[in-house]
């Protein structure tokens, strides 16, 4: 059911934009940013569903659970860099999409220096002085 | 062989959990960047045993470093607000210390004083400072100074101590009393009190001596260290 609801609000949305961008186009931008939202808001329940099986899954295998933060934190930047990229993309602004693309590649990898630095750490004392 | 299933188990979820994030990740131009991430991840959970034995806990060094950066904290501002919380709360036990080692020294002096020279004292004041030692550690302590308050009798005997006493606490009220009565009654509290200190003073050297003597020999101390009042210059100060 949400499929089909997600799918007739984007329909919607999409013919009112096509019919006000010729009037106002900085309204057209609006609609577009909310029914992103809303159909983000829609999916949080089911993502919050999924997060909690992963954890669950996590804790009975041992895993560490900051093995699984790590994980969410890259999914949960590249999804949100992507929304916020798309929606300005829209809007034609391509220079300030790339920004916020490049924000997004640099706090992933940010997530990679305290792994990096355990690593070469080992490495360095694997090494013989 | 349980070390080995679980660094198995953990292998396997990693990867699983990787092969997640490939598939749901939204676009191609985040795609390398946290493919990377993921790579450097499952590098590390294969390493583990190793890295296991060579830093301890990496998982908690991993989870100490991200919510470092989650909370926007450089490392060395926290280590310094700490060292410096911690160096205040040392100086205030230090001070406290020092001021009951000083309470005490000074009652201790103030009863081997009443017995040793019969002086009747009524206050001793000990100031005690820290010294330095090693390291910066507060090795010990050094009296800085120790004023000693006679109390204002003329008869130096131990005798007389108790009754020398009571008259110090009168005198003060008695002055007050006659400054609220009339003009000549002030006037003449006050030329008594004038001759009660000018006969003070003359004695006063003769009972300061003994007494400085005695505290510097005693406690080791130099005797510009030691002030002594007598009971005039006290009235004096309150007058």
């Amino acid at each position: 059911m949400e499929m089909i609801q997600v799918v007739g609000l984007g329909l919607i949305a999409t013919v009112l934009i096509l019919i006000v961008k010729e009037q106002k186009p900085l309204f057209a931008f609006l609609l577009a940013v909310s029914t992103s939202v809303l159909i983000f808001l829609l999916l949080i329940g089911k993502i919050g569903n999924v997060l909690s099986m992963l954890e669950d899954l996590a804790e009975n295998s041992g895993v560490q659970i900051i093995y699984l933060k790590t994980v969410l934190k890259i999914i949960g930047i590249a999804y949100i860099a992507e929304m916020g990229a798309q929606i300005v993309r829209d809007a034609g602004q391509e220079s300030i999409a790339s920004k916020i693309e490049m924000a997004g590649k640099v706090l992933i990898l940010v997530l990679a220096v305290p792994i990096i630095g355990i690593i070469i750490e080992t490495v360095l004392k694997l090494l013989p002085a | 062989m349980d070390w080995l299933g679980g660094w198995l188990k953990s292998v396997v979820m990693v990867v699983l959990f990787a092969a997640f994030v490939d598939l749901i990740l939204p676009s191609k131009a985040l795609e390398r960047y946290a493919r990377l991430v993921l790579s450097l991840l499952i590098l590390l959970t294969l390493l583990s045993p190793i890295v296991k034995l060579f830093t301890e806990s990496p998982e908690n060094q991993l989870a100490l470093e991200l919510e470092r950066q989650e909370k926007g904290l450089p490392e060395e501002v926290q280590l310094e607000q700490i060292m410096a919380q911690a160096e205040k709360i040392k100086d205030m036990q230090q001070s406290q210390s020092l001021q009951w080692a000083g309470n005490e020294l000074a009652r201790v002096m103030k009863e081997e004083i009443e017995q040793e020279i019969g002086e009747a004292v009524q206050e001793v004041k000990v100031m005690l400072s820290a010294v330095a030692g090693k390291d910066k550690e507060y090795a010990s302590a050094a009296i800085r100074s120790v004023d000693v308050r006679l109390a204002g009798g003329e008869l130096a005997h131990e005798e007389v101590i108790k009754e020398t006493r009571q008259p110090i606490n009168v005198t003060p009220v008695d002055s007050v009393q006659v400054h609220v009565e009339s003009n000549t009654s002030e006037r003449k509290g006050k030329a008594d009190t004038e001759e009660k200190a000018e006969a003070v003073s003359k004695t006063q050297a003769a009972r300061e001596e003994p007494v400085r003597r005695y505290i510097s020999r005693r406690w080791d101390l130099k005797p510009d260290l030691i002030t002594i009042y007598m009971p005039g210059q006290e009235q004096d100060k309150k007058l």
